[in-house]
């Protein structure tokens, strides 16, 4: 096999996992990753737009508005009137959402320990997934 | 401008209390009620003990007209920022503007005084600014024409601040309280702010370039050309906020993540 394949397999595999990861998550604690991600950003964002919110996950934000209301169905995040423009909609974490973001972290804390054993090309890593978000 | 004490208000009010957030408030007409004699201006001995447990959890930051000095009078507690002068004066912070706004004002001050004003008109000095009281005034617009009028003729001329039945003056270009706080949120390198304020001078505040959720302004008192984003109904209920505050904070403590509290 070559390495060009050796590579696409394991891109292929890695998300394989992830695809997993995400549904045992979802059933068992209740966040997906990508949900994850967003609770997380919010929790630093109190009373943000949408826009400025898929800016920070690092996604569009037609991608962003399924996890949105998801989350939201859970009770997780609250949509709140913007006070300076009634037509557009806020975003904030609720006790709820903050509580399950920490119950996840804490659940997941024997698998990201497993993937410490990258710590070394994790800058790599970081800079190849900037590099090919943008493209 | 939508009131606090609804569902949407009080989600981002709890939101602020899971992130690092510095809690400003202004003294006159939010933590203090206004009174016909502003010498004799106090918390409630309710709103004292509330802040004092406030500033045990979170950073806390009074933003007053009234000088660093006069305020540390009015507040037993040490909250961890005092600007005082309108955004003019930071606490520990001396600085060469301080310096020019006082020989102004000590210029100012000495037209002001051998002008003869009215009854009920009265000048205070807080070496930084000026502050020209009516509120004892019975003609209150005749006296707002008078003072407006001699201060058309001080030389350099002031920026006035208007508040409730006074006239503030301070240096053109001086910090404001705006200014004042972006500068403690630098320093202190908080992301988020609350502030509430009653006045015109916390426009500066209030008016701030919105970055989504950086600061969260309420305004006591409903006015619909405010840029605060949340009112409460008057000053009474500045009680209500603060042991809200304190209850969010309170639940966090021992929670995984938290950072409201330093």
């Amino acid at each position: 096999m070559t390495t060009e394949s050796r590579s696409l397999q394991l891109l292929f595999r890695f998300g394989n996992l992830i695809q997993n990861f995400n549904k045992k998550s979802e059933k068992e604690i209740g966040i997906s990753l990508a949900q994850w991600s967003v609770l997380k950003q919010l929790i630093d964002m109190p009373g943000t737009s949408a826009f400025n919110l898929a800016q920070s996950v690092g996604v569009h934000p037609s991608t962003l508005s399924q996890t949105l209301k998801r989350l939201e169905k859970k009770n997780f995040l609250h949509l709140i009137e913007d006070p300076k423009d009634s037509r557009k909609k806020l975003i904030s974490i609720t006790k709820v959402g903050k509580t399950a973001l920490e119950s996840f972290e804490n659940n997941i804390r024997p698998f990201s320990e497993k993937l410490s054993v990258f710590e070394k090309d994790i800058d790599k890593l970081s800079t190849f997934l900037d590099t090919n978000e943008k493209n | 401008m939508i009131p606090l004490f609804n569902k949407d208000g009080l989600v981002v009010l709890e939101s602020l209390s899971f992130t690092n957030t510095l809690y400003a408030f202004d003294f006159d007409g939010t933590l203090a009620k206004i009174v016909r004699e502003p010498s004799s201006a106090k918390m409630s001995s309710e709103t004292h003990s509330l802040m004092v447990q406030l500033s045990k959890l979170v950073p806390v930051a009074i933003i007053s007209g009234r000088s660093v000095l006069d305020l540390k009078k009015r507040v037993a507690f040490k909250p961890k920022f005092l600007i005082g002068n309108h955004g003019l004066e930071i606490q520990g912070n001396e600085n060469s503007h301080l310096v020019s706004a006082s020989n102004m004002c000590a210029q100012w001050l000495n037209i002001l005084r051998k002008t003869k004003f009215s009854y009920g008109i009265e000048i205070e000095d807080k070496k930084f600014s000026l502050s020209i009281h009516y509120r004892k005034s019975r003609k209150k617009a005749n006296a707002r024409m008078e003072i407006k009028k001699v201060l058309e003729t001080l030389d350099p001329k002031p920026q006035i601040l208007l508040g409730k039945c006074v006239f503030n003056i301070v240096p053109t270009g001086a910090p404001h309280k705006g200014t004042a706080l972006l500068r403690l949120l630098k320093d202190a390198n908080i992301k988020h702010a609350f502030y509430i304020g009653d006045d015109d001078t916390d426009e500066d505040i209030f008016s701030l370039p919105y970055q989504s959720g950086q600061i969260f302004t309420v305004r006591v008192g409903e006015k619909k050309k405010s840029h605060a984003s949340y009112f409460i109904k008057n000053q009474r209920e500045i009680n209500k906020i603060i042991k809200l505050l304190i209850k969010y904070h309170q639940s966090n403590v021992g929670s995984k993540g938290m950072k409201g509290t330093k």
